[in-house]
């Protein structure tokens, strides 16, 4: 019932603040819900992460960029540099999660009676699992950078087409500058919000800050924002150089 | 010699992220605990029992302790891991784990000497990483890396501290209230500076989160009984409802500054750099900018929510859950989470708008006219 209300609220909220670009976005939002309950549903059935995981990203981005914001010079731009750090940040997580074996359950676990009862011998790798879970966690957070900058440079470019490659990218740079404080903070209250009552058990236990540095469960509880900055931050010169020469490529 | 700029910079982000790693790997002796390194690994492939959908592998692991009076002496260890390794760990060569010695076997000592590994040494990966971080980031945004680190920094040490008084659970309201502003106000001033801008962004900001806040109770005055008591690791005898609402108050107050700043920057900008600017050409550009941002911002909202989720739905759709069950207990809590930001985020934009166009309302006036 409250699901419902909420929702209603939200479209409703949408279509007058936003016309028909905000219902377009409420589209787009029940679209990747919907694209994320099936992925979910196989990966259970075929057990294939991987290519699951994958075909999802691009149902996402299909979504997000192309059916949002339509194909052209900004979403080509973005869609390039962000299959490129996709690319960089699994390969790193991949590395990261394996050398400190930091998959599967956390010493907090004990504190999910649900999840404490449950067989946890499944037949999926718990490691492929956080990986796949990485991946989809950071495209929010890229995605938002790199259309950010693309967006931004495109109207530097219309407004003025004497602009050179160099020119372009400096000022891509400087836009994803001024977002970058604020992209990290939403990142951060949002695991705030998310891991609350995590937080909590974690400050009744008195984890001094070494046991913290040391914990499974805050590794794994503050992996994915992690990556999330990284991405966030390495989008930025990336998306400014592509979206740079493609603008420019006609000179 | 000619060293190049570049080549300098890069050698001092080399060194900068190879140290603080390296001497945590080696600090060992620092710790009172005791931490053995694993100096060899032998893997054995158990075989696969009728019906079973793991592989179970049994592990010998050489454990060398690293510190405390035994330091240099060497134990087996025994370990097994399945497949999906949920609840057990492969271990491999130059890990480092914390150890209990003298445990009786009957109490789970797994190895010579009543060893058990009861933990892994993470302080490395952390050093690589907040190095790593922080490297890029001075490297990528320069100065401004300074006020991004301090802003942050900040923010979780006004967690840290507020979480110690929020575990007491008394005056949940005040304190929500308190740690709210100051993660509001400190933000944007760290940020952006004393300016308009930042005084506009504080404004919308805090008006924005008090309408969503607002907006929950009355719902939920209307739509009866939540059982908070689903929501994972709550703890019943604990005020789970209070604990709740000051959950999704900080989860949505990244998103809505975010928000805010760019619609109140995007203002002043106008009125600042624009020849003419009427107030019917003011709305139409935040409504511009909003149509631009508001879509991705729910999407960060919506992939960092349910990204860190799929391991346990995946866990419990393998022991039964269908899709229906497996969204109707604790997974709503975060559904809600996840609409009270996105209504957080569509609010925010009017609310900015409103408080950018009355704090620059006489420039709007003199430059319209």
């Amino acid at each position: 019932m409250i699901i419902f209300v909420l929702l209603m609220i939200l479209l409703f909220l949408l279509g007058i603040i936003g016309d028909e670009r905000g219902v377009a976005s409420m589209f787009t939002f029940l679209g990747n819900i919907v694209v994320f309950f099936v992925s979910l549903i196989a990966i259970f059935r075929t057990g294939n992460i991987y290519a699951v995981t994958f075909v999802a990203i691009m149902g996402f981005l299909l979504l997000t960029l192309f059916a949002q914001n339509g194909f052209n010079k900004k979403t080509i731009s973005a869609f390039s540099a962000i299959i490129v750090i996709l690319s960089i940040v699994g390969i790193f997580s991949v590395i990261l999660i394996k050398i400190s074996s930091m998959a599967g359950f956390g010493e907090m676990y004990i504190y999910d009676e649900e999840v404490a009862f449950l067989e946890n011998k499944i037949g999926i790798s718990a490691q492929s699992l956080l990986v796949a879970s990485i991946l989809i966690g950071i495209l929010g957070a890229i995605t938002d950078t790199a259309l950010s900058v693309s967006s931004t440079m495109y109207e530097v470019y219309e407004h003025n087409p004497a602009l050179d490659a160099g020119e372009l990218n400096r000022s891509g740079k400087h836009v994803g500058w001024d977002i970058l404080g604020t992209t990290f903070s939403t990142l951060v209250f949002a695991e705030i919000g998310q891991g609350f009552f995590i937080w909590l058990i974690f400050a009744k236990n008195k984890y001094t800050f070494i046991s913290l540095i040391n914990s499974k469960s805050f590794l794994q509880q503050t992996f994915l924002i992690i990556m999330a900055s990284l991405g966030s931050l390495l989008i930025i010169p990336l998306t400014s150089r592509i979206t740079a020469k493609i603008l420019t490529a006609k000179k | 010699m000619f060293i190049s700029k570049r080549f300098l910079k890069y050698l001092i982000i080399l060194v900068i992220l190879i140290i603080p790693t390296v001497v945590t790997f080696n600090d060992c002796k620092l710790y009172k605990e005791p931490i053995g390194s694993i100096t060899t690994v032998h893997t054995e492939k158990m075989p696969l029992k009728h019906g079973a959908s793991d592989q179970t592998y049994k592990q010998t692991l050489t454990i060398k302790l690293m510190n405390t009076s035994d330091v240099g002496n060497s134990y087996k260890y025994k370990n097994s891991y399945t497949t999906s390794q949920f609840a057990t760990t492969q271990y491999r060569k130059g890990q480092c784990v914390f150890l209990k010695t003298n445990v009786a076997a009957k109490n789970g000592g797994y190895g010579e000497n009543g060893l058990k590994i009861i933990g892994q040494k993470y302080d490395y990966i952390w050093a690589f990483m907040i190095s790593l971080l922080v490297c890029l980031l001075f490297a990528i945004a320069g100065r401004r890396a300074v006020l991004i680190i301090a802003s942050l920094s900040m923010n979780l040490i006004v967690f840290a501290l507020g979480m110690q008084k929020i575990i007491r659970f008394k005056d949940l309201e005040m304190l929500t209230l308190c740690m709210t502003s100051i993660f509001i106000v400190a933000s944007l001033i760290i940020l952006y500076g004393f300016s308009k801008k930042s005084f506009g962004a504080i404004l919308s900001s805090s008006t924005t989160v008090l309408m969503v806040f607002g907006l929950y109770m009355l719902i939920v005055h209307f739509s009866g009984r939540i059982e908070y008591e689903y929501i994972d690791y709550a703890n019943i005898s604990e005020p789970i409802e209070q604990l709740y609402i000051s959950s999704l108050i900080f989860s949505l107050l990244g998103a809505v500054m975010d928000v805010s700043i760019t619609i109140n920057s995007t203002v002043n900008e106008i009125v600042m750099k624009a020849g003419q600017s009427t107030l019917s050409n003011i709305v139409k550009s935040i409504k511009g900018v909003s149509n631009d941002i508001m879509g991705t911002m729910i999407n960060v909202m919506f992939f960092t929510f349910v990204g860190d989720e799929i391991p346990i739905y995946i866990l419990k759709m393998s022991n039964g859950y269908d899709i229906i069950t497996l969204f109707s207990n604790g997974a709503v809590f975060e559904i809600i989470r996840l609409l009270i930001g996105a209504i957080g985020i569509v609010l925010a934009v009017p609310v900015s708008g409103f408080f950018a166009v009355i704090l620059r309302h006489k420039m709007i006036v003199k430059k319209g006219a």
